[in-house]
């Protein structure tokens, strides 16, 4: 489990986090990577609104076939709202969530909307190359 | 990141490499709202060394395209791949922006 204050915390925990998300498929790891990078900017600026006395938490867990990821921050809670299906191309914020939908198999928020969990399959089956 | 830049008469190209974090985007949208801001109006952005942008910078270089086109300016996007390619592709912003191999 990671556990952050702020996005300059954070910045310090990337590296070792996408590395800890590479086993067989460098590209889903990253594509991964992208929905928590998301996930976790959203807690830090919309959840616990950069309050650096809150902390995100942030939970990998793998299974033979799948990873859970758990964000969950201190502040009351969002709700986020989802820009479009079509997606509003000339917004230039409000595509954190749409890139979560993107890049995981499923997600959802706990009632509160102070926690956010993603899962992604890891079969080598569902390896796909850029 | 890396962000060295380039300015011509009317053209500012700007070559980054490394990974396009919050933090970064927010240091790129400074440095292009500055050139704007000066006269600027046709930018080149070479992603080539890019090898991650999050949903930040895209807003970013939406930000100042929508600045740029009613000047008949133009953001034009050189080298994206892997998954910056794709994340233009999914999120459709390669019609948003002129994109070069």
């Amino acid at each position: 489990m990671y556990s952050f204050s702020s996005l300059a915390e954070f910045a310090t925990l990337r590296d070792t986090i996408r590395k800890e998300l590479i086993q067989d498929c460098e590209e889903d790891a990253l594509r991964l990577f992208i929905a928590i990078n998301e996930g976790v900017n959203n807690a830090i600026f919309h959840g616990n609104k950069k309050d650096v006395t809150k902390k995100v938490q942030l939970i990998i867990e793998k299974s033979p076939d799948e990873i859970q990821v758990i964000i969950r921050d201190e502040g009351d809670g969002f709700v986020e709202t989802k820009t479009s299906d079509a997606m509003e191309l000339w917004n230039e914020d409000g595509r954190g969530l749409d890139l979560i939908g993107l890049y995981v198999d499923s997600y959802w928020r706990n009632a509160k909307g102070n926690e956010i969990t993603l899962v992604k399959k890891i079969s080598p089956t569902y390896c796909k190359p850029f | 990141m890396e962000i060295n830049t380039n300015v011509s008469k009317d053209e500012v190209t700007l070559v980054l490499a490394g990974s396009m974090y919050v933090e970064d985007a927010a240091v790129l949208r400074e440095k292009l709202i500055s050139f704007v801001e000066s006269g600027y109006k046709q930018f080149v952005i070479k992603l080539h060394g890019v090898d991650y942008i999050d949903s930040s910078g895209l807003g970013v270089l939406v930000a100042i395209q929508k600045k740029v086109l009613p000047k008949e300016g133009n953001v034009t996007l050189v080298g994206a791949k892997g998954v910056v390619k794709e994340l233009f592709e999914l999120t459709r912003l390669n019609k948003v922006f002129t994109m070069q191999p």
